[in-house]
C-alpha cells in the first residue's frame, strides 16, 4: 500500500475505541465518541473506512452514516453494533449503504482483514476519484428510454407482470420466476439491476442476489421482501452487498427512485474498478479456511518486516 | 407465540361469567336475607311456596314444625327465615302475618272456610312456576328418598323425572361421597349443618357437574321433616372461571415478556459493547503476552550463551533481545494494563446487568421482604438505563424512606413500567423525569412525575383498565398499567394519576409502611441463598 489509510472508529464507549485503536496500531487511527464529532473529524481528514457503533446518544450509526455518505461519498462505511435490531440492520443498507454489518463482540483476526480489505476498496475508489470527477450527479433523463437492462425476479407472474409494465417505457426489462432462468438471463444480456423476491419457484431469493453478487459483481442487487428478517438482511449485506432491502408492500414511486438510484449506481461501479474487489474477498478470505489462513501468515510476516524496518 | 385476541376474548368470556354468577350469588344471598327485589322469579317460588306450603298444612290440620329445630339450627340461611314465619304465624292470630304475598291469598281467606279453593289456586300457580323455573328443585325425605323433582332439576342430571322418583338422592352423588351426603342429609334435616354452596356431583353419563345449592327445611303431609334442595348448574361458569384464570396468568406471562422483550434490544447492546472491547482486549493481551515469552525465551538463551558460547554469540543474542524488546515495547505494552483494568472493568459491568436481569426475571415469586423503596427505583433506573440515552433527564430527590414489606420484583415491575411509560412520553431531548419518595401521613409516597404529552381526560379514567392502550398493536399489550394497579393493590397501598395535555403526567403511589416480618414467613420462599442480604452478591 503505497498510502497510509485513515481508520475513524466512532462509538459512545472509550473502552471501545482504546481496544480498537490498540488493535490497529499499524493505521492511522482517528476516534470520536458520537456522531457529530465523528463528521467533524470527516470533513477535516481523507478518511477511508469509518466503523461505527449504531446505539449512540442523540445521534444513531445509521443516521451518523448517512450524513458521512454526504461529506465523504468515498469512505467506506461499516456498523459494529452490539445488538441487530431489525430496523437498524435494515436501515443500514437502505441509509447507511454499509458495506459490512459486523456483530460484538467481534473476533479480532477477522476485524482486521475486513479492514484491511475495505482499506483496499477505498484506496481503489480514491485513485479513481482523483482521476476523473464523478459523474453520477449526471441524473438520466426522465422520459426517454435508457439503455439501461432491468431484471425482476419473482414466484408471482403478476407481479412481474406489473413491474415489466411499470418499467418498459424506461428501460428494457428482463422476468423470471426462478433463480437458474435468471441467472442464465443475467449470462446472456448485459443487466443492470437485479430485483428479486424472497421467495423464488426454485430457492430463496437472498441466495439468489448473492450467487448474483459472485457472478456479476457489477451488477446491483435489491430485495424486495414481505418478512423483514435480521439475519437475512445481515446476510446480504456481507455476503451479496446488496444495495436495498425493500420491505413490500412499497409505494410504486418509491420503486421508481430505487431502481433509478441503482441505475447511477452502477454506471458508478461500472466504471470503477475498485467494485471487482469484492468478488475478490468473497472467494478468497471468507470462504476458504485455508487461504484466510496464508494469508494471515503473509499478514503477521509482513507486519513483522515493518515492526524491524522501524526498529 | 402468544394469541392476545384469543386470550383476550376467553378473558372477557369469563368476565362477564364471573359477573353472572356474582348476581347469583347476590340473588342467593338476597333470597336468605328476605331482601329480594320485586319481580323476581325466586321471589314467586319463594312467597308461593311458603303460601302453599302455609295452605297445605292448614289443609291437613298438621302441626307446624317443632320450633326447636329451628331455634336450635345454626344461623338460618336460605328459607329458614319463612320457615320461622311460617311458625311464627301458627301460634298467632291471622292478622300478625306479614304484609299479603303478591301471589298469594289474603291470609284471613285461608282461615274463612274457602281454604280448598285458596289451596287450589295457590298450588296451580306454584306448579306452573315450579315446573318453569330453570331453578332445580328437589325433595328429600329422612330415608334420602326423593319425593319430587321438577323437570329443571332432572334435566341438570340427564334424567327424566320419573327416574328419580323414589330414588335414593346418592345417585347423583360421586359414589365415594355416598357416606358423606347421607349423613350431611341427615345432620341437615336434625338441623346442625348447612348445604348451601357449590358442590360437585354426578350427572347421570357420570361425568362431574359443579352446582350452586341451597336447601331449606319443611315438615310433609306425615309431620316427618324434608329437605327441599334448590340446585342450579354452575358447571359451565366454573370452567370459564378456571379458563379466566388461566388467561390471566397468561397474560400476565405475556407482558412480563412484552417488557422484558423491548428490554432485550437494549440489555443486548449494554452486554455486547463490554465483552466487544474485553475480548478484543485479551486477543490484543495474548499476542503481547507471546511476545513477552518469546523475549524470556532470548533471556535464557542469553544466560547459557554468557556460560557457555563464544562472545559472538552472546551478541547475537543481545541484538535479538534488542529487536525483540524494542517489539514488545509499543504502545500496547505501555497501555497494557489500562487494557487489564478495562477488561475487569467490563466483566463487572456485565456481571451487574445480569444481576440486575435476575432480579427482574422473579417476577413471579412474589416473596415479601424488607424493602427500602429508594433502592427498588435505583434498581429499577439501572435496568431501564439503555432508555435514557437521549438527552432524557432523570432526577431523583429522594426522601428518607424506612424498610416496607413488599414484594420486590413485583415493585421493580410497577417502577419499571411507570418509568418507561415516562420515557416513551416525553421528549428525547428536552425530557425530564422526576422520582420522588417521601413518607406523608404514615405511608410511603412514591411519585414518577414527567414533562411529556399528557394524557387526555378521556383516556385518564381507562389508563388502568385491562387491554386499554393508545399504542400500535404489537407495541403494547394494554396490559402494563393494570398490573401494576392490581400488584399495588394487592400491597394494600393506591395509584392515582394526575395528568394534563402538553404538560405531563404525574403517578403517585402510596404504601402502607408495613414492616410485619411475619407476612414474609407466610409467603413460601423460593429466594436463593445468594440474595441481597447474602455476604455475596451486590
Amino acid at each position: 500500500m503505497d498510502y497510509n489509510p485513515q481508520l475513524l472508529f466512532v462509538d459512545d464507549e472509550p473502552m471501545i475505541l482504546q481496544s480498537l485503536s490498540l488493535l490497529f496500531e499499524d493505521y492511522t487511527v482517528l476516534t470520536a465518541t458520537s456522531g457529530e464529532e465523528g463528521l467533524k473529524l470527516l470533513a477535516q481528514h481523507p478518511i477511508s473506512v469509518i466503523v461505527s457503533d449504531q446505539r449512540m446518544p442523540k445521534m444513531t450509526g445509521v443516521e451518523f452514516l448517512r450524513q458521512a455518505k454526504e461529506i465523504a461519498p468515498h469512505a467506506i462505511r461499516i456498523l459494529m453494533t452490539g445488538y441487530s435490531d431489525l430496523d437498524a440492520v435494515i436501515n443500514s443498507v437502505n441509509i447507511g449503504e454499509v458495506f459490512r454489518y459486523i456483530n460484538k463482540p467481534w473476533q479480532a483476526d477477522k476485524l482486521r482483514e475486513t479492514i484491511r480489505f475495505a482499506c483496499a476498496v477505498a484506496g481503489q475508489r480514491m485513485v479513481y476519484v482523483s482521476q476523473k470527477p464523478a459523474t453520477a450527479a449526471a441524473a438520466p433523463s426522465v422520459e426517454a428510454k435508457t439503455e439501461y437492462e432491468i431484471l425482476f425476479v419473482d414466484s408471482n407472474d403478476s407481479h412481474l407482470k406489473s413491474f415489466q409494465d411499470f418499467f418498459a417505457s424506461k428501460y428494457t426489462c428482463h422476468i423470471s420466476t426462478t433463480a437458474s432462468d435468471a441467472l442464465e438471463l443475467l449470462r446472456k444480456y448485459p443487466i443492470s439491476v437485479v430485483l428479486s423476491d424472497s421467495m423464488l419457484n426454485d430457492s430463496d431469493g437472498a441466495d439468489f442476489l448473492i450467487a448474483v453478487r459472485n457472478r456479476h459483481p457489477e451488477v446491483v442487487t435489491i430485495l424486495m421482501t414481505g418478512t423483514r428478517d435480521a439475519k437475512t438482511a445481515i446476510k446480504l449485506i456481507n455476503d451479496g452487498q446488496v444495495y436495498r432491502y425493500l420491505v413490500k408492500p412499497f409505494p410504486r414511486e418509491s420503486l421508481r427512485l430505487t431502481v433509478e438510484s441503482a441505475v447511477i449506481h452502477y454506471k458508478v461501479n461500472r466504471e470503477n474498478p475498485a467494485m471487482m474487489f469484492q468478488r475478490l474477498e468473497n472467494d478468497t478470505i471468507f470462504n476458504s479456511n485455508g487461504t484466510t489462513q496464508s494469508l494471515r501468515d503473509v499478514l503477521s510476516a509482513l507486519r513483522q518486516t515493518l515492526d524491524m524496518r522501524s526498529s | 407465540m402468544v394469541d392476545y385476541k384469543k386470550i383476550k376474548k376467553s378473558l372477557k368470556k369469563a368476565l362477564r361469567a364471573v359477573e353472572q354468577m356474582e348476581m347469583l350469588d347476590i340473588l342467593m344471598r338476597a333470597q336468605s336475607m328476605g331482601q329480594l327485589p320485586p319481580n323476581m322469579i325466586a321471589q314467586f317460588v319463594m312467597s308461593e311456596f311458603s303460601t302453599a306450603a302455609e295452605a297445605l298444612e292448614q289443609g291437613a290440620g298438621q302441626p307446624a314444625l317443632p320450633p326447636k329445630s329451628v331455634n336450635d339450627a345454626p344461623p338460618p340461611m336460605g328459607y329458614d327465615e319463612w320457615l320461622k314465619k311460617l311458625a311464627q304465624r301458627q301460634g298467632s292470630t291471622p292478622m300478625n302475618t306479614p304484609a299479603p304475598q303478591p301471589f298469594s291469598q289474603p291470609v284471613a281467606l285461608a282461615n274463612s272456610g274457602q281454604t280448598d279453593d285458596a289451596l287450589r289456586q295457590s298450588e296451580q300457580r306454584l306448579r306452573t312456576i315450579i315446573d318453569s323455573t330453570p331453578l332445580g328443585i328437589v325433595i328429600t325425605n329422612e330415608d334420602c328418598k326423593i319425593e319430587y323433582v321438577n323437570n329443571a332439576y332432572a334435566e341438570i342430571y340427564g334424567y327424566h323425572p320419573s327416574e328419580l322418583i323414589g330414588q335414593s338422592f346418592t345417585i347423583i352423588v360421586q359414589p365415594d361421597k355416598r357416606d358423606f351426603w347421607i349423613d350431611l342429609h341427615a345432620k341437615y334435616l336434625a338441623g346442625y349443618k348447612d348445604i348451601r354452596g357449590e358442590w360437585e356431583v354426578r350427572h347421570k353419563t357420570g361425568k362431574p357437574i359443579y352446582i350452586l345449592a341451597d336447601a331449606a327445611r319443611i315438615t310433609g303431609p306425615d309431620g316427618r321433616p324434608r329437605k327441599v334442595t334448590f340446585v342450579s348448574d354452575i358447571s359451565q361458569l366454573i370452567k370459564l372461571k378456571d379458563e379466566a384464570r388461566q388467561s390471566e396468568v397468561q397474560l400476565m406471562q405475556a407482558e412480563k415478556m412484552s417488557s422484558l422483550g423491548q428490554m432485550v434490544a437494549g440489555l443486548a447492546h449494554e452486554m455486547n459493547t463490554p465483552l466487544g472491547f474485553v475480548r478484543n482486549n485479551l486477543e490484543l493481551l495474548e499476542a503481547k503476552h507471546n511476545e513477552i515469552k518469546d523475549l524470556i525465551g532470548q533471556y535464557e538463551k542469553l544466560r547459557s550463551q554468557i556460560m557457555y558460547g563464544s562472545p559472538n554469540d552472546v551478541a547475537m543474542i543481545l541484538s535479538q533481545i534488542d529487536q525483540t524488546s524494542a517489539k514488545v515495547k509499543n504502545r500496547l505494552y505501555e497501555q497494557s494494563s489500562s487494557l487489564f483494568r478495562s477488561s475487569i472493568e467490563g466483566v463487572d459491568r456485565i456481571q451487574d446487568l445480569v444481576l440486575n436481569l435476575r432480579n427482574f426475571s422473579r417476577l413471579d415469586e412474589a416473596t415479601m421482604k424488607l424493602t427500602n423503596i429508594n433502592e427498588s427505583l435505583d434498581s429499577t433506573l439501572k435496568i431501564a438505563g439503555h432508555l435514557f440515552k437521549g438527552g432524557i433527564q432523570v432526577v431523583k430527590e429522594y426522601g428518607v424512606l424506612p424498610s416496607i414489606m413488599v414484594s420486590p420484583a413485583q415493585m421493580n415491575q410497577v417502577f419499571l413500567n411507570l418509568i418507561t411509560n415516562a420515557v416513551q412520553a416525553v421528549n428525547e431531548h428536552t425530557g425530564k423525569i422526576v422520582i420522588r419518595t417521601a413518607v406523608q401521613h404514615g405511608k410511603v409516597i412514591i411519585i414518577i412525575a414527567d414533562n411529556g404529552k399528557g394524557i387526555p381526560p378521556e383516556n385518564l379514567k381507562r389508563i388502568f383498565d385491562p387491554f386499554f392502550t393508545t399504542k400500535d398493536v404489537g407495541q403494547g399489550t394494554g396490559l402494563g398499567l393494570s398490573i401494576a394497579f392490581k400488584i399495588i393493590e394487592k400491597h394494600k397501598g393506591t395509584i392515582d394519576v394526575q395528568s394534563q395535555v402538553g404538560k405531563g403526567t404525574e403517578f403517585i403511589i402510596t404504601l402502607p409502611i408495613n414492616t410485619d416480618s411475619t407476612l414474609a414467613q407466610s409467603q413460601p420462599s423460593y429466594a436463593s441463598p445468594f440474595a441481597s442480604d447474602s455476604p455475596f452478591a451486590e
